[in-house]
């Protein structure tokens, strides 16, 4: 975990209203796992005075990282006017982060909207990134609407398979995401063992949480929060865990 | 980084930043309030406790606590809103698994400690004092979070008074009274407080706030008020630290969105002996560092050989 003067590489709109920064940070990247986050902060303000949370998009171990952000506030509206070679501070890698194991045959991926983000890097480790595993990747993607589907090349250019549920039925299966994550469970299964992976809305991780207890099947959801600080400090994202009372989850 | 415990010898010019708080010695006035630094380990990988004057830890109970459900944080402008609910693992807990960590360091801890009824402000007390590595008390009456304890023994000057002075018969450790600010007079308070047995005051914990998003026309957060902090504060807290130091004498720490030296300087001016740094530290994690460096180079550039001269220094004369 460090603190960091980095310096800011890209920002490009990637579709309307969505972002990706790419920023040089290689001790961040060195340590940071799919599924991990950071606390960004652009300018000196206090107002927007607090660092924003932002899941990892993408890891580049010698040079840094990349985040993938969609306009929403004041922050993310500042974030979206900074220019390469501009700086930004950067508290990372921080939280858990997705875990798998070598044995894992078949990996079930589930991206609500903006919760894309983190998915991009898991895929990058789930397929090996030209290290030729044979792990079957299904990368699943729901939103409002087809501009809300995010990534979908690049998640196709590592090999993951994609499927697509939008909202309105503008892109895809017309409905939500897990109703395409319920059906494919549903079809008879081989016998590689199978983990779901899972980014998005509260309703929808709850949704996922539901069907993987149904079809017995390991599931790991990354969850988001209002925070102050990142590191555990300030208490304000903790999840209620069964059986055990509060823990945080970073 | 030079050796901090060494006394700088007597012909550097290095100028003094030492400060004593009813007897406890803190190698500079910069520590981190309660609630915003967890209990040290959070922030080590980030800067080096052994640089801070003081730690506060997290309020501690004598049974562990929940907390308020979630959203727990929000921000506000140039300040943030939280009702976490004084959510801590309890005093044994923090006695076998977390001060042994910061017991490592060489930076005094002040246990902050709060308790639902006047009766468990006196254990809690009595457990803290007991415990090696524990070397101030930090009284918390003034959270305004939690519908028992806390603040409700912090706007009441005789209830203050009766948890002053059962603390007070209940440790020989330094006492330290965290005064909240919503009260029509801070002043009142110090008093009682002092008259309890106080040896110091610490001011302010945070302002009762609140905000709705309007929209759903729901509060923001789930406990619907909780305490604002940051610097949208500092100039409430700057006042009622200038305020108690014309009331009292014991020492003050002040508190209240500090971001830099400058800021700290402030309360200094105003009448503080100490500072701490709370939100800030979830902004910068380095804060604390940058405002111990800030403050040194202030009395070099300002040819201040001691710190200490600062503190109550406000000068309220008209200018010529």
């Amino acid at each position: 975990m460090y603190q960091v003067k980095s310096r800011v590489i890209k920002n490009e709109e990637v579709a309307e209203g969505y972002f990706r920064l790419s920023l040089e940070c290689p001790e961040v990247a060195e340590k940071a796992g799919p599924g991990q986050f950071v606390m960004l902060r652009v300018g000196n303000s206090y107002d927007p005075l607090l660092r924003r949370p932002f899941s990892i998009h993408r890891i580049n171990k010698w040079s840094g990282i990349e985040i993938l952000y969609k306009v929403i506030g004041k922050g993310t509206g500042m974030m979206a006017h900074i220019k390469a070679g501009e700086g930004a501070s950067v508290i990372g890698s921080l939280g858990n982060g997705f875990s798998f194991t070598e044995e894992l045959g078949e990996a079930l991926v589930v991206g609500g909207g903006i919760g894309a983000a983190p998915l991009l890097a898991l895929a990058e480790k789930l397929t090996g990134k030209g290290i030729g595993e044979e792990r079957k990747v299904i990368v699943f993607l729901g939103g409002k609407s087809k501009e809300d589907i995010l990534c979908v090349e690049e998640f196709k250019e590592i090999g993951a398979e994609v499927q697509i549920a939008t909202d309105d039925g503008s892109l895809g299966h017309k409905g939500f995401v897990t109703e395409l994550l319920e059906r494919y469970l549903g079809q008879p299964q081989g016998t590689a063992p199978t983990r779901i992976f899972s980014c998005g809305p509260h309703l929808m991780s709850k949704r996922v949480a539901e069907i993987a207890k149904k079809y017995n099947t390991p599931c790991q959801v990354s969850l988001e929060a209002h925070m102050a600080c990142g590191v555990g400090a300030c208490l304000g994202c903790v999840i209620k865990v069964k059986g055990s009372g509060v823990r945080g989850q970073f | 980084m030079s050796s901090e415990s060494n006394k700088p010898p007597a012909t550097d010019h290095r100028p003094l930043t030492t400060v004593t708080i009813a007897g406890l010695k803190l190698k500079n006035p910069v520590m981190v309030a309660s609630g915003t630094f967890g209990y040290g380990e959070e922030y080590s990988p980030y800067i080096d406790l052994n640089r801070l004057g003081a730690i506060v830890t997290k309020g501690l109970s004598i049974k562990p606590k929940m907390g308020n459900p979630t959203p727990r944080i929000i921000e506000t402008p140039s300040g943030m809103l939280n009702a976490i609910g004084l959510q801590n693992v309890g005093i044994d807990a923090f006695v076998k698994d977390k001060l042994p960590f910061v017991r490592q360091f060489d930076v005094p801890v002040i246990a902050n400690f709060f308790g639902n009824t006047l009766e468990e402000y006196g254990e809690a007390a009595r457990k803290l004092s007991d415990c090696d590595g524990v070397h101030a008390l930090e009284v918390n009456i003034s959270c305004p979070n939690v519908k028992e304890g806390g603040i409700v023994f912090g706007i009441d000057p005789k209830a203050a008074a009766s948890v002053i002075s059962l603390v007070r018969k209940s440790t020989k450790l330094p006492v330290i009274a965290k005064l909240s600010p919503n009260v029509t007079d801070i002043t009142v308070m110090a008093r009682a407080v002092e008259d309890a047995g106080a040896d110091a005051v610490s001011l302010i914990n945070t302002l009762t706030g609140m905000a709705i998003d309007v929209r759903t026309r729901r509060p923001r957060l789930a406990n619907i008020t909780g305490g604002l902090s940051g610097p949208a504060i500092r100039p409430v807290a700057v006042r009622m630290v200038w305020q108690v130091a014309n009331a009292v004498k014991l020492p003050i720490i002040g508190i209240g969105g500090i971001m830099t030296a400058d800021d700290a300087l402030e309360f200094i001016i105003a009448g503080a002996t100490a500072v701490q740094v709370g939100t800030a530290n979830f902004v910068n994690p380095t804060a604390t560092m940058e405002i111990i460096d800030g403050l040194e180079k202030y009395l070099i550039d300002n040819h201040i050989a001691d710190i200490k001269e600062l503190v109550r220094s406000l000068n309220i004369q008209a200018s010529h």
